[in-house]
């Protein structure tokens, strides 16, 4: 693809995620691509789009990883757990995953763009002990949803990490091994897109 | 009973469900007029019901609406959270955070604090049922209804993490899809009068759930004797596509 701007790569993960964004930057640069690594979410990230845009850069990838994944049960959890955690999971990537739009839009569907959510098994699965997270990544992984559908017909890929792990002791899967799979889901032809990539562990029962 | 409009919705219609049980109903909805209306017509049929006007707003609200409970002396069996923030088609793009947000806290928010309240309120007799009203949107995210979606699978997610911990205490929590369109007023409000066009050609195509019907449903959750519990349970006119 020819952009007539340098392509850029941001990713938007807090410390949850850090391992597999410094990971993927990696792997970005690699390819060519200007990197912008943010740790601060939502403080940041309208920033962060607007100083791209005018620098003449053009994203072509943004991930958003946020949240702490927070171990406390449905009975015990408060409302403010539901909200801080409800801000960081969803609300942030609800935000950005809007700003990331915009700035692709206009490069569609000549360019390729690839909107990256990394999201968590217990979206999926009742486990003990994440209420307010897993109502969270339900709540993150819907919107994934509504984004691919409404604007995969343009050209832009949006896609939804499943990562289990964390939880019950169980292991997460290797960062260097998600950002690999997080940088094969932005290589995919649009002829063959996945919308949601389960990850865990190869040496754990599925 | 909590989230409560017209007679004809389906909140009106467990609430005369459950009374038509023997149950006292608490109706709890924004519009004191309406709720006369859902109380009136339990009456009539020899039903008792209470009023209680209540916009779930915050935590403050919610803690109001269990202390009136409290206070009122009758031990609490069912419970069911039926509230949602206006469903409406947006553009994801033209979709402000603020709506976002709002979609979030009554679809999601309020409805977790009102399972924490009654579960924890049931605790002490070891029995009682909580059950959400869930829709197409629980299940997945479609465009034109991500924020509603969203709010939704966040809610769907909490009541099976609720129903996981509570069950081994005697306490029933289910989540019950309605997959498809609701005969009621709402819809057809919808729109402008283009939700009851839309209505007309539903209704001949696939056919809507009927509200009473919907409210049978429930009660036989309510029922479940608890050595077999749903705690999922898809509803869906029988031509609906799925």
């Amino acid at each position: 693809m020819h952009h007539p701007n340098q392509p850029c790569a941001l990713l938007f993960c807090g410390e949850q995620h850090l391992d597999v964004a410094q990971a993927l930057a990696r792997l970005c640069e690699q390819a060519g691509l200007a990197v912008h690594l943010c740790t601060e979410g939502l403080a940041q990230s309208e920033a962060v789009f607007q100083r791209i845009r005018q620098s003449g850069q053009q994203p072509v990838l943004v991930v958003h990883g946020g949240g702490t994944l927070l171990h406390r049960s449905a009975l015990a959890s408060t409302a403010a757990d539901f909200e801080s955690t409800w801000r960081s999971v969803c609300f942030a990537g609800a935000v950005i995953g809007q700003q990331a739009m915009k700035a692709m839009k206009a490069m569609l569907p000549q360019g390729k763009g690839t909107l990256i959510f990394l999201g968590h098994a217990s979206a999926t699965e009742r486990l003990s002990g994440a209420a307010a997270f897993g109502a969270a990544s339900a709540g993150l992984r819907s919107l994934a949803q509504s984004m691919a559908r409404e604007s995969g017909p343009k050209g832009l890929h949006v896609a939804h990490v499943l990562m289990h792990g964390d939880m019950q002791g169980q292991q997460r899967p290797q960062a260097h091994d998600v950002a690999a799979a997080c940088w094969q889901l932005h290589q995919q032809d649009p002829s063959t897109w996945t919308h949601e990539l389960d990850l865990r562990p190869g040496l754990c029962p599925a | 009973m909590v989230g409560v409009g017209e007679l004809e919705g389906i909140g009106g219609a467990v609430a005369a469900r459950f009374a038509q049980a023997g149950l006292h109903v608490y109706i709890v909805g924004r519009t004191q007029a309406k709720l006369d209306t859902v109380v009136a017509h339990i009456r009539r049929h020899g039903g008792q019901a209470t009023a209680v006007v209540n916009s779930l707003g915050s935590e403050a609200d919610v803690n109001a609406i269990f202390t009136q409970l409290q206070r009122s002396g009758h031990r609490l069996d069912a419970v069911v959270y039926n509230a949602a923030y206006l469903n409406m088609p947006r553009r994801w793009l033209g979709t402000p955070p603020s709506f976002i947000e709002g979609n979030w806290r009554l679809t999601c928010l309020a409805g977790i604090l009102v399972g924490q309240a009654a579960a924890r309120m049931m605790l002490p007799h070891g029995r009682g049922t909580v059950i959400y009203t869930g829709a197409t949107a629980s299940l997945r995210g479609k465009p034109l209804f991500a924020a509603f979606a969203s709010a939704k699978a966040a809610l769907r997610a909490f009541a099976g993490s609720l129903a996981l911990e509570v069950a081994p205490m005697g306490i029933h929590v289910a989540h019950v899809v309605i997959d498809g369109m609701v005969e009621g007023q709402r819809a057809k409000g919808a729109l402008g009068g283009l939700g009851r066009i839309v209505m007309g050609v539903v209704k001949r195509r696939n056919g809507a759930l009927n509200p009473t019907q919907i409210a049978e449903n429930y009660w036989q959750i309510h029922q479940q004797p608890s050595g077999a519990w749903s705690h999922e349970l898809e509803l869906r006119p029988f031509k609906e596509p799925f």
